[in-house]
């Protein structure tokens, strides 16, 4: 096994400097300056060098394509420089009586006159060694935590080099923020730099962020994109680090979804909904587009022939996506109940106009063998240890189970589950009908799974924004839970025997659920919203292996990825 | 304004014959009153009182950000009878410092039974200890005890023990201890602050020792001009005073290092009176020989320098009328070339109330008349004073002050039916200011903090009142 870490390409991009001087002047004016310094933190210059540090694994946690989770010990002693510029407190005094109460304090007439001195500080010579636990995953990012005090020692030259008691002093002061500056702040800097670099999403957030606030007077409904994303986005760059990088050890996908509004996810789930009917008015087809430039990796990954084609921001995303249109699922089957009372409907149904959740339980069911015997160690191992990195990302993956077995459910056996309808539903009602009509007129299967398959990539394009993260998946998905569970032999027969047409294979997806079912009953609610992720996932998985490789759309589907391969979010 | 307790030590003060502003300290005091008084921010509630002449309670509540509070006590070995304690009462110039009338160095009364007026004080009080009241100098020297207890979570005890020695020192101990986080991690939860005075009149000196880094400090002051231990046999009023002082602080264990230098030049009320004096009819009382007056109104020069920073300030202060007095100062450093411009000026305004009608005029002042007329001419009427006092108390003060970046504050101050008011604003740019004295940027700082921290932008810095009553 080889690693290869590639220092360079970090240096050569010009922007990546200016982005990270940022960051850097953010998170050193974050925290409670010391009182001699009486002036913003200004990061003028960095330069991470040409030698890169040395790091040795001592123990790797997870290791997949897409995620990585690891011990190292890190030693650096490189040619790392960076320039700082404040504004000094430089009389003794003045300092001393700032930071004292008053009362007990010699009151100077003078003698504390204050007097502010420019100082530019050059910190270079950084000999750090510590542990660092790294985890990297694709939707995530890097976060890198230090697990002991890393910073050896470090040279500080400044404009007042020529006193040794000043310098002696900010020797010590600079070394004092600096191991605050490595246990708290870099984690969080590297984070969100990682997450500009890898996750396209992150920057389409942001720039979607900047462009859309002045446009969200709008009501709620009306363009779900539009509005959302300010919070989310503000929570995962800046609030949210902490408690991510916590999350990331432990289990944290549920917390993490806590953090987001209520609203949001209704919105988002109206998103979705829109998503599905494929009416054109859908906002996020801008949306569309940057996800297609997300799947790049994606296609690569795919092309690699590695089990876990899609890429986890798609996954992520959807599963967000799966848990909030746990509801409007339900809202688009108000229109199926209606149509689909035939048992022909399961081909038609889902095949036409249902969610992707759906489609996507079909053609995993196509393909369920092949998946099955990858993904079973995998979950094997990643449910018992809830707090892995690696469970996490597949939990983020997972829930799109719920929201696509549930309509099903409730379409076959629990219409009276439905009728609590969102308003937001209202509002896409009127597109079911239309989608009816042009999935219904579509004769071939292929050409479904082709619409699926780019209704698929569309929905988890506007839901892979990490804003969306929004989910509150105990919530919603602890109603279609306790309905899989109740009726879940029977509903998965009936759906067995429905998809039973479409690929022999399909028998097997329920084996691969029902254990799942069978467990979550046990654990908690945060159990069962991380088993029907990890359903969810595999279901997913399979589906995407299916699209990639399936004989029976073989030919179709060739020509299909070759053909858009261009925007190769839809390749796999 | 000055706290209520404050005012209680300033009376202790008075009543011990200590002259406080003779100190390094106060060098400035007159331009510091009139530029850098601070804006009450809030409300700010106090009651006091003086319930006994030895025992001082008062109590604060104000709201900032959170309702905090403060219970302070006050014990003093001195009684303080003759100090007006109600608020409708304390005369409003003590309270409100303005500008502060430099007066002759007077040496202290060596044997002027400072002692023995203590002990005959304590006769008179407190009649069972009377026997002991021979000696009672000995064991008790004039001491003030004052504690106050900031009571919001970050709970702060400040402490206060004030003792004459002898006439000319005086030893303060003054504690502060707080529960809350430092400010800094160099800073300890409390720290003890000694300080002795040395006055003569000629020069004071005061030295300091600080538990906290253990740093020391010396004030000193000196005033030139003739001795007023040794006064002459004619001694003529003098006109004017110079004093030069100087304070230096060092901590070896921080290596704190500061220092400053002062001169003054101010006129004395000797000045300033004779012209009066002399234009008035009684000019036969004048003497010849300072018949030309330096100055028609009271003036003050102070020139601050502290070498180590290479700063350098200089006042000026002037009373035009009693009601009117205004200063400004101007800083510059040399090093960093930051200058510092501040003008302020204070009005004093007296409501003139229509004098109200002698209070017993119930009609019949004509019969009385009529009858005093009939039976003793001889007794005049007699004028009560308290319409004379009313109208004094009925003064109210308006302070503005503006600096060059045009932070402006304005204080109004004055008496509301029986209560003390104080009603104050700050406006200005909000813009990191730097140029204040420590003490007085960290009050003002803090009330801006406080006022204006909602909007980054506003012109607003706060806006307070601060409401008392003692009694």
């Amino acid at each position: 096994m080889a690693f290869n870490f590639n220092w360079s390409p970090l240096m050569a991009d010009a922007s990546f400097y200016t982005r990270a001087q940022d960051l850097l002047t953010a998170a050193l004016n974050k925290s409670p300056k010391p009182p001699i310094i009486v002036d913003d933190i200004i990061v003028t210059e960095l330069n991470l060098g040409s030698i890169p540090p040395e790091l040795e694994i001592l123990e790797i946690g997870d290791l997949a394509e897409d995620r990585f989770r690891g011990i190292f010990k890190m030693s650096y002693s490189g040619d790392a420089f960076l320039t700082l510029k404040t504004r000094v407190q430089a009389n003794p005094l003045n300092t001393y009586l700032l930071t004292r109460p008053s009362f007990a304090t010699p009151r100077p007439l003078a003698a504390a006159t204050p007097l502010t001195i420019p100082l530019q500080i050059t910190l270079s010579d950084f000999k750090l060694s510590g542990f660092v636990i790294l985890v990297f995953s694709k939707q995530k990012g890097i976060t890198v935590v230090f697990r002991n005090d890393p910073l050896e020692s470090l040279k500080v030259s400044s404009t007042f080099d020529s006193i040794p008691f000043v310098r002696d002093f900010l020797q010590k002061e600079i070394e004092a923020q600096l191991r605050i500056l490595f246990m708290d702040e870099l984690p969080a800097i590297i984070h969100r730099l990682s997450l500009r670099l890898w996750v396209p999403e992150y920057r389409a957030g942001e720039e979607l962020q900047t462009q859309t606030e002045s446009a969200n007077g709008e009501g709620p409904g009306q363009d779900p994109l539009a509005s959302p994303p300010q919070d989310p986005v503000d929570a995962l760059g800046n609030a949210l680090n902490e408690s991510e990088i916590e999350s990331l050890s432990l289990d944290s996908s549920v917390e993490t979804h806590s953090l987001f509004s209520q609203k949001n996810l209704l919105r988002l789930a109206a998103l979705t909904d829109s998503q599905r009917t494929l009416s054109l008015f859908t906002p996020s087809i801008r949306e569309v587009v940057y996800r297609a430039w997300t799947s790049p990796s994606d296609q690569t990954d795919a092309s690699g022939g590695v089990t876990s084609p899609f890429s986890p921001v798609l996954s992520r995303t959807q599963s967000q996506v799966g848990s909030m249109s746990s509801f409007p699922d339900s809202a688009s089957m108000v229109s199926n109940q209606s149509r689909s009372s035939t048992p022909s409907h399961t081909f038609s149904g889902y095949g036409l106009s249902l969610g992707a959740g759906r489609h996507s339980k079909a053609h995993a069911r196509k393909r369920k063998k092949r998946v099955v015997d990858l993904r079973r160690p995998k979950t094997t191992d990643d449910a018992p240890s809830v707090s892995d990195e690696s469970a996490f990302t597949e939990s983020t993956s997972t829930p799109s189970i719920c929201s696509a077995p549930m309509p099903v459910l409730d379409e076959q056996t629990d219409d009276p589950v439905t009728p609590p309808l969102s308003p937001d539903r209202d509002l896409h009602l009127p597109a079911i009908p239309e989608r009816h009509g042009m999935s219904i007129s579509r004769p071939a299967l292929r050409r479904e799974i082709a619409s699926e398959m780019i209704r698929d990539t569309a929905e988890s394009k506007p839901s892979s924004n990490p804003v969306g993260q929004a989910i509150q998946d105990e919530d919603l998905s602890a109603t279609p839970r306790a309905a899989v569970r109740a009726h879940g032999a029977s509903v998965l027969e009936k759906e067995k025997q429905a998809t039973g047409s479409s690929a022999g294979s399909s028998r097997q997806l329920p084996s691969t659920i029902l254990p799942f079912i069978n467990d979550s009953p046990t654990g908690r609610v945060v159990d069962q919203a991380l088993v029907e992720r990890l359903a969810g996932e595999i279901a997913r998985r399979m589906r995407d292996e299916k699209f990639l490789a399936s004989n029976a759309c073989g030919p179709f589907w060739d020509r299909h990825s070759q053909e858009e391969s261009p925007p190769p979010a839809y390749g796999h | 304004m000055l706290d209520f307790m404050d005012y209680i030590q300033l009376a202790f003060a008075e009543a011990t014959n200590w002259n406080r502003d003779n100190s390094y300290s106060f060098l400035t005091a007159t331009a510091q009153s009139l530029l850098d008084f601070s804006t009450p921010e809030r409300l700010r509630v106090h009651l006091s009182s003086l319930a006994t002449p030895h025992f001082a309670t008062s109590y604060t509540l104000g709201t900032v950000g959170l309702i905090d509070g403060s219970v302070s006590y006050l014990y003093s070995t001195v009684p303080l009878n003759n100090t007006p304690s109600r608020s409708a009462l304390i005369p409003l110039r003590k309270l409100a410092r303005g500008y502060r009338q430099v007066q002759p160095p007077v040496a202290p009364v060596e044997d002027w039974g400072w002692q023995s007026l203590l002990g005959g004080l304590g006769s008179s009080e407190s009649k069972p200890s009377g026997n002991g009241d021979s000696q009672p100098s000995l064991g008790r020297k004039a001491t003030l005890l004052n504690a106050t207890l900031h009571l919001p979570p970050p709970t702060t005890l400040n402490a206060l023990f004030l003792r004459r020695i002898s006439p000319t020192m005086q030893l303060s101990l003054a504690v502060c201890s707080t529960r809350g986080a430092p400010l800094s991690n160099s800073a300890p939860q409390a720290s003890l602050l000694g300080q002795l005075s040395h006055d003569t009149g000629k020069y004071s000196n005061e030295y300091l020792f600080s538990t906290d880094n253990s740093l020391f400090g010396w004030r000193g002051l000196w005033n030139f001009g003739p001795d007023p231990r040794h006064p002459k046999e004619n001694p003529s009023p003098r006109l004017s005073l110079l004093s030069a002082g100087a304070e230096a602080y060092y901590s070896p264990v921080s290596s704190l290092i500061g220092m400053s230098t002062g001169l003054r030049f101010s006129t004395l009320p000797a000045a300033t009176e004779m012209p009066s004096s002399s234009s008035s009819t009684s000019s036969t009382t004048t003497t010849s020989n300072h018949g030309t007056p330096i100055s028609t109104f009271p003036y003050t020069l102070t020139l601050v320098l502290t070498p180590l920073t290479g700063s350098l300030s200089t006042t000026y202060s002037l009373r035009a009328s009693p009601n009117l007095a205004f200063s400004s100062r101007f800083g510059f450093n040399v090093y960093s070339w930051e200058s510092e411009m501040v003008a302020g000026c204070e009005l004093w305004r007296k409501r003139r109330k229509s004098s109200p009608p002698p209070v017993d005029d119930d009609g019949l002042e004509w019969a009385r008349r009529k009858m005093r007329m009939a039976d003793t001419p001889g007794v005049p009427p007699v004028e009560p004073p308290s319409t004379h006092n009313r109208d004094e108390e009925n003064e109210s003060v308006l302070k503005i002050r503006v600096d060059q970046s045009w932070n402006v504050r304005l204080l109004w101050e004055g008496r509301v039916k029986e209560l003390l008011v104080s009603a104050g604003v700050g406006l200005g740019p909000s813009s990191f200011s730097s140029s204040s004295w420590a003490a007085n940027s960290t009050a003002a700082g803090g009330g801006q903090s406080v006022g204006g921290g909602v909007s980054g932008k506003s012109y607003w810095h706060g806006v307070g009142v601060s409401v008392s009553y003692s009694s």
